[in-house]
């Protein structure tokens, strides 16, 4: 399932997202390469802060303003550059070509906004559709995200709905005008595991249906390996580790992604004799004050003298697999 | 929804009851007493001033005075004015009219000019716009009302000669129909200018910091994520949401709306409700500004009362039963 060139919907080339606060640089998003095809679902794994969220809302420009600002980069989608267009012409594209889900269904949707109401008006706009017909076409949009009695729903507000239906009507929402591309930040964190499972069941149907090229961020791996084709490993701004997922997961090249890998309970794993799961000892670097060389040297187990001083490159160390990390370039 | 509204009408009775009796004190306790003010300067022999006592009731313990005034309320009887001897009622009511004029135009004005300047001020937080509406609001909010009103009268009264400055009409011009309308909007300009520029400043403030935290929610970032314009994501999705504690404070600022007409229509000789309190204050008219108090407290309640109904339907969350 190699990918073609001319089957990538989107690429993102040497993207850097800043946040310029009180004269302070938070260098978020430090030169990211990534591409999506189409039809394949892209999983970018990091943890909270490593810039994998402003990665995504780079792409469809959602950036707090006016702190943050992409500063180099392009993002090519079926061949336009994002980061250079109008303002006016990134609206048509938002929730349109491209939608995008968050992380917090009880928070996403407008508590004052009537359910059919919060659907309608995305098809009113990109579609041109009358009141009536939107309202009618949100309604079919609930039941096929699996609402039943949608058309009891759609004059409901979001307090009357359940967290796991709030995420359904989210991506009923990001649905709605057919985008070629969807961005899932965190789409389950917040449900609990059995809502999870349908929601991400639910994700895996219409994409089959749609041929939707899916931009899916999580820290949680067990989503990744259930969901993503290929995987691009997030930290400190910087894409560390980009493979296959099967490869990834048999094969990780990255000190990092191997300490991720072993942080995750396994049923065929034997505990370790104290029953704790090995965690990655200290935190995520300050990207207001990164240290020369490698971002993750002071919590490497393998770190040696090259690695303080300079920066590794994102280098092909097989077929389809890249990694940022001194061991593995020669 | 009904039984709640019966609820809260019925909740009105003892609210009345102990504003009343705590005011009846305290308007008692006050220095000086009717009697001074009527008899005046003029001076009377002590068998005049205590057959007047008497006839006011005044004579009596102060419980005995607040029982007889209680129960005469009871049966819907405000009581007559001492130094004009009318009924309380009707003087009220020939007053109403004028005050309600003057403060739904400052409310009107305030809020919809508050509400705008908030948002504006909240697009773009701290830029030159931002802070300018900020000093401005500031600065309005700060200078008491008594002393803008006569700044204003000077400045567009006096020196600019532009527009009249006390009452409501022109008496000697005798306008009817739409001229008289014509002269009412113009005596309302200045005393709804110095109102609207006082009470401005609190809701645009409140509506700038709620729609600042508004602005920051998840679903105001799906709004955008949807394509839909800025106005739209402002107005339809966050301004809503945001309007909620500025409904709650607006309610609750209902008392210092009436103190500021009291002030204000001292100031403008308007003849409403605030100029007739003003008066009965300074002449210790007893039944007067009971009757005033009353009134006030009736508006208060209501005001409060429909500031809660207004919240169940800005926020579907809220029901009452």
């Amino acid at each position: 399932m190699a990918v073609q060139a001319d089957d990538i919907l989107l690429s993102i080339e040497d993207l850097h997202t800043y946040f310029f606060v009180d004269g302070n640089v938070a260098k978020s998003v430090r030169g990211v390469d990534l591409s999506l095809g189409r039809g394949q679902t892209l999983g970018l794994v990091g943890e909270s802060g490593s810039g994998k969220s402003v990665t995504a809302q780079s792409i469809l420009r959602l950036i707090q303003q006016p702190a943050g600002r992409i500063v180099q980069g392009r993002i090519v989608f079926e061949g336009t550059d994002l980061a250079s267009i109008a303002e006016e012409e990134m609206r048509r594209i938002r929730g349109n070509s491209i939608s995008m889900i968050f992380q917090e269904p009880m928070t996403s949707l407008n508590p004052v906004i009537r359910i059919g109401e919060q659907i309608a008006e995305v098809v009113r706009l990109h579609r041109g559709l009358p009141a009536r017909e939107a309202l009618d076409y949100a309604t079919d949009m609930l039941a096929k995200v699996g609402i039943a009695e949608p058309a009891r729903r759609i004059a409901q507000f979001p307090h009357e709905l359940s967290g796991g239906m709030r995420q359904r009507v989210m991506i009923a929402i990001a649905l709605s005008c057919a985008p070629r591309m969807l961005i899932a930040d965190e789409p389950t964190t917040a449900l609990d595991v059995t809502i999870q499972a349908q929601i991400l069941d639910l994700m895996r149907s219409l994409q089959r249906e749609s041929g939707i090229s899916i931009l899916l961020i999580t820290h949680d791996l067990g989503v990744v390996a259930e969901m993503a084709h290929r995987v691009a490993v997030m930290y400190a701004g910087q894409i560390v580790e980009h493979a296959d997922v099967a490869t990834l997961f048999e094969r990780p090249l990255h000190p990092y992604t191997e300490g991720l890998l072993a942080s995750v309970p396994g049923l065929d794993r034997a505990p370790t004799p104290d029953r704790m799961l090995p965690a990655i000892a200290g935190t995520v670097p300050n990207v207001l004050d990164l240290p020369p060389g490698c971002a993750f040297q002071d919590r490497c187990p393998k770190v040696h003298d090259r690695c303080r001083r300079e920066e590794p490159p994102l280098a092909t160390v097989e077929l389809r697999h890249d990694a940022r990390c001194w061991l593995h370039v020669v | 929804m009904t039984l709640y509204l019966l609820q809260r009408l019925l909740y009105l009775v003892p609210l009345l009851l102990g504003a009343v009796t705590i005011v009846f004190v305290l308007v008692h306790m006050a220095p000086g007493n009717p009697v001074d003010y009527i008899i005046g300067e003029s001076g009377a022999d002590k068998e005049m001033i205590a057959r007047l006592t008497a006839d006011m009731g005044l004579d009596r313990p102060l419980y005995i005075q607040l029982l007889r005034y209680l129960g005469q309320v009871a049966t819907g009887n405000l009581g007559y004015s001492f130094v004009s001897n009318m009924p309380v009622l009707e003087l009220i009511l020939d007053r109403l009219p004028a005050t309600l004029l003057l403060m739904a135009s400052q409310l009107v004005f305030s809020i919809s000019l508050g509400v705008g300047l908030g948002v504006l001020s909240a697009r773009r937080p701290n830029s030159l716009l931002d802070n300018s509406i900020t000093v401005f609001s500031l600065a309005s909010f700060a200078v008491p009302v008594f002393w803008l009103g006569q700044l204003l009268i000077l400045g567009f009264g006096y020196y600019l000669d532009w527009l009249p400055i006390q009452g409501m009409v022109d008496l000697r011009a005798g306008y009817t129909g739409f001229d008289l309308v014509l002269d009412v909007a113009r005596h309302m300009v200045l005393p709804v200018l110095t109102l609207t520029l006082y009470n401005l400043a609190l809701i645009l403030r409140l509506t700038r910091g709620s729609m600042l935290e508004v602005v920051g929610q998840e679903y105001v970032k799906v709004a955008r994520a949807k394509g839909l314009s800025e106005n739209t994501v402002m107005i339809k999705h966050a301004l809503r949401n945001a309007l909620l504690p500025v409904v709650t404070v607006v309610g609750l600022e209902f008392r210092a709306l009436i103190a500021g007409a009291v002030l204000t229509e001292t100031v403008f000789a308007w003849p409403g409700l605030g100029r007739l309190t003003f008066d009965a204050i300074h002449a210790r008219d007893y039944p007067l500004l009971m009757g005033m108090f009353i009134f006030i407290s009736v508006l208060v309640a209501v005001g409060n009362l429909v500031t809660d109904l207004l919240y169940a339907l800005l926020d579907p969350r809220i029901r009452y039963r």
